[in-house]
């Protein structure tokens, strides 16, 4: 093959490839990622069976409780001691204890989604 | 972040956003050719892109990173399009070896370097002709820039015939584009 040649071959290769790259059209996404996330394996199913195991264990946890410890005689034991005892210092840490229990589900539910 | 980052995100933190990420920016690629494979059938293509993510998510273990990872994504989208669309990749693999090469120095040397640029237009026109195989060959090497190799290993065919696919489809190109210049004015 002549020098002739091989400068029009790689002329041609270097306009085939700039004229192809050019025209290569893009596909707008339009939800075919969303799609190919719900098809992913285990995606879908494995947050559900995630909370219907810990609401499971709960529910089992309550019933538990409930035969194990006697409720009535805790029940008015509680209600003489909150007449003692200050209520609102107990309040507040059980409301500060709550809203970290919900902030740590909202970031775990949101970092699922 | 690269696909190797986003890659090791999804291995190794079963990182879900960073495997979104991946098919984000390779959706538009691997839908194209899907298309091309699917004979422009676009529902049937999306099934098909789908399915090579789908496939691609669960080999991620199996990804050593010694080729490109669109390189691995187009090989994937070929093994699939051959087995669910029965394509038959014995096709592929023949091509005319009888017609010589000296077609191909007579055009060369018949076309001079200006010449190219007014047949721009006509150039995906002129892939039409060509056959699958050749025109799949020939935009795998020059418009995803994979080598001849990598085009062997998408493919799955020998390399010599991707060479020749290659070779065969540039003559039959420039004996088009040569015709049509010659009746434009």
């Amino acid at each position: 093959m002549s020098k002739n040649q091989r400068s029009h071959e790689r002329e041609l290769d270097a306009w085939l490839s700039r004229t192809l790259q050019s025209h290569g059209e893009y596909i707008e996404d339009e939800g075919f990622t969303d799609g190919v996330m719900v098809r992913l394996p285990g995606h879908a199913t494995r947050p559900w069976r995630w909370r219907l195991g810990v609401l499971f264990l709960a529910l089992l946890s309550g019933l538990l409780a409930m035969a194990v410890v006697p409720v009535q005689p805790l029940v008015a034991a509680l209600a003489s001691v909150s007449v003692a005892v200050p209520v609102m210092p107990l309040l507040q840490v059980g409301g500060a204890l709550l809203a970290s229990v919900l902030l740590a589900a909202g970031y775990w539910i949101w970092k699922e989604a | 972040m690269s696909d190797a980052g986003l890659i090791a995100r999804v291995m190794t933190q079963q990182d879900p956003h960073a495997f979104r990420q991946l098919v984000l920016r390779h959706q538009s690629s691997v839908r194209r050719w899907a298309r091309r494979l699917c004979d422009g059938d676009n529902a049937a293509a999306d099934d098909l892109a789908q399915e090579v993510f789908i496939k691609v998510y669960r080999a991620l273990p199996t990804y050593r990173g010694e080729a490109r990872f669109s390189t691995w994504l187009y090989r994937i989208a070929f093994n699939l399009a051959a087995s669910q669309k029965r394509l038959a990749r014995q096709r592929w693999q023949a091509v005319d070896l009888e017609q010589a090469s000296e077609e191909v120095e007579q055009v060369t040397n018949s076309m001079a370097a200006g010449d190219w640029a007014d047949a721009s237009r006509d150039l995906n026109s002129a892939m039409e002709t060509l056959s699958q195989p050749q025109q799949w060959a020939l935009r795998l090497n020059l418009e995803e820039d994979l080598t001849q190799e990598e085009v062997a290993e998408v493919m799955g065919i020998p390399l010599g015939t991707v060479k020749t696919h290659i070779r065969r489809g540039k003559q039959a190109l420039q004996l088009l584009l040569s015709d049509w210049r010659e009746v434009t004015p």
